[in-house]
C-alpha cells in the first residue's frame, strides 16, 4: 500500500518536471551559461594567483630593500625586532589570496582528490617560488620610482610631504624606520675601527660604536661603501651596537 | 531507447528531447530517494528534495559532460541538496573543517569486498546506519547501497580517495562498536 502511494508520488514528480519543461516554465540553462561560469571561476583563480604572487614578491622585495630579514641573525632580540617590524599587512594579503586560490582550485578534480595538506602546500610552493622569481625582476623597483625616475625608497624624494608620487603602498615603505634596527652605508671609519659612521636610507648619519660585546661577523673588516645592518640602542645620533652584519646584495 | 546508456539519453535531453528526461528519472528516482532516506535518516520531505534534485538536474543538464558517467554527476547534485537539508535540520552537526580531508591516509585503499560480502554488509549496516554521524553514513550508503566505487564516491563528495577509504573503515568500526554495545544491553 505504502509502495503504491510512493510510486504515485514519484510519478507525480516526473510528470511535474516534464510538464513544467514542456510549458516553458522550466528551462534548461544554455551551454554558454556554464562556459561563462567556468571562465569566471578560472579568472578568479588567475586573479588570486597574480595577487598572491604580487604581495609575496613585494614581501621579499621589502625584506631585501630594508634588510629587516637579517634581524633574526642577532638572536632573540633580532627575532623580536623582525616580528615587530615585519610587513604583517602584506603577509596577511598573501595568506588571504593564497587561501582564495586554494578555495577556487579545490573544485577541480586534480585538487580535491588530494589531501588538503598537499594542495595547500602546492599552492604555497607555487606562490613563493613564483614570487622569488618575480622579486628578481625590476617590477617593484620600477613601481617604486617617482615619475621623474627617482626611487621612492631613496629618502631624499620619498619624504611624504615632499614627494607624493608612486602608489601608496610604496610610499609607505620608503620612510620606514625600525625600532633598534638601522640599515645604512658606511660613510667613514675611525682608525681604531671602533666607530663607524653610517648613512641610512633616510639620509641620516649615525655614529655606530662597537664594543667588546658587539656581535660581529667572523673576521669582519668593514670598508667605506659597505652596506650594514646594525641592531643597537640609539642615543641621539649614536648607536651602541649590539650586533652588526654586512649585507651582500 | 530503453537500452540506451544514461549518457546517450542525457545527450538527447541536452539536444532538446525533453521526454527523454523521464527515462533518466525512471532509472534514478528510486535510487535517489533511497540514498536520501538512508543519508538523512528520515523520510520527511524526501519527495520534495528529490523533486528539487531532478529539477536542478534538468535545468543544469547542459553542464554535464557526456563523455563522463552520468550517475556521479546526478549524485553530486543530490549530495548538495541532502547536505543542505541536513544543515537545515540542525540536529546533525557538519564540521566546516575536517581533519580527515587535511591529512593523507596511505593505508586506506579500496577493499575487495565480494558481492556476497556486500549483500551481507548491507543487511548489517541497515541495522544501525542511523546511529552513525553523517560524514560516515554517506560514504557507506554510496559504496554499499548505491554500489559506487571509491573514485565515484570521492567525486560525489569532493573528497580525496584515501579519505573515502578511511571514512568507510571508521564508519564500519563505529557500527560494529554500536551494535556490540546494543547486544550487551
Amino acid at each position: 500500500m505504502n509502495e503504491n502511494i510512493e510510486q504515485q508520488k514519484k510519478s507525480i514528480i516526473g510528470e511535474k518536471i516534464i510538464a513544467a519543461a514542456k510549458s516553458g516554465k522550466l528551462k534548461m540553462r544554455p551551454r554558454w551559461h556554464f562556459v561563462l561560469r567556468a571562465v569566471l571561476w578560472l579568472a578568479g583563480a588567475v586573479i588570486a594567483v597574480l595577487a598572491a604572487l604580487y604581495f609575496a614578491s613585494l614581501f621579499l622585495f621589502i625584506n631585501r630593500e630594508t634588510g629587516i630579514w637579517l634581524a633574526p641573525v642577532f638572536g632573540w632580540r633580532g627575532v623580536l625586532i623582525f616580528l615587530a617590524s615585519a610587513p604583517w599587512l602584506i603577509i596577511l594579503s598573501v595568506l588571504v589570496f593564497a587561501l582564495a586560490l586554494e578555495i577556487l582550485v579545490r573544485r577541480y578534480e586534480f585538487t580535491y582528490r588530494l589531501p588538503l595538506l598537499y594542495s595547500a602546500l602546492a599552492v604555497l610552493l607555487v606562490v613563493f617560488a613564483g614570487a622569488a622569481l618575480l622579486a628578481r625582476t625590476p617590477l617593484h623597483e620600477n613601481l617604486s620610482r617617482c615619475p621623474r625616475g627617482d626611487r621612492l625608497l631613496e629618502p631624499a624624494h620619498f619624504a611624504p610631504e615632499a614627494s607624493p608620487c608612486g602608489t601608496g603602498i610604496y610610499r609607505d615603505l620608503g620612510p620606514r624606520r625600525f625600532h633598534d634596527f638601522y640599515y645604512g652605508t658606511v660613510k667613514n671609519i675611525t682608525d681604531e675601527s671602533f666607530i663607524i659612521i653610517i648613512t641610512t636610507r633616510q639620509r641620516e648619519d649615525f655614529i655606530v660604536r662597537i664594543n667588546s660585546q658587539t656581535r660581529l661577523p667572523f673576521g669582519a673588516q668593514f670598508q667605506i661603501g659597505d652596506e650594514l645592518a646594525v641592531v643597537g640602542d640609539r642615543k641621539g645620533d649614536q648607536i651602541d651596537a649590539f650586533g652588526i652584519v654586512e649585507i651582500n646584495r | 531507447m530503453n537500452d540506451a546508456t544514461d549518457e546517450t539519453i542525457a545527450r538527447r535531453v541536452q539536444q532538446g528531447e525533453i521526454d527523454a528526461f523521464s527515462l533518466l528519472m525512471e532509472r534514478y528516482e528510486k535510487k535517489i530517494i533511497r540514498y536520501g532516506k538512508k543519508f538523512l535518516s528520515c523520510s520527511d520531505d524526501i519527495k520534495d528534495i528529490a523533486q528539487e534534485i531532478f529539477t536542478k538536474a534538468f535545468v543544469n543538464i547542459r553542464s554535464f559532460d557526456c563523455k563522463r558517467k552520468f550517475s556521479p554527476w546526478l549524485y553530486r547534485i543530490a549530495h548538495n541538496e541532502f547536505v543542505n537539508a541536513l544543515k537545515k535540520k540542525k540536529s546533525e552537526k557538519i564540521a566546516f573543517v575536517d581533519f580527515d580531508v587535511f591529512f593523507p591516509h596511505p593505508a586506506a585503499k579500496e577493499s575487495a569486498d565480494g558481492d556476497v560480502d556486500r549483500a551481507d554488509l548491507r543487511r548489517w549496516l541497515d541495522r544501525g546506519l542511523d546511529e552513525l554521524p553523517a560524514k560516515y553514513r554517506e560514504p557507506l550508503v554510496l559504496y554499499y547501497f548505491e554500489e559506487m566505487n571509491y573514485r565515484e564516491v570521492a567525486d560525489i563528495m569532493r573528497l580525496p580517495v584515501s579519505t573515502v577509504g578511511i571514512r568507510l573503515q571508521r564508519g564500519k568500526a563505529l557500527m560494529k562498536k554500536h551494535l556490540e554495545s546494543e547486544k550487551h544491553e
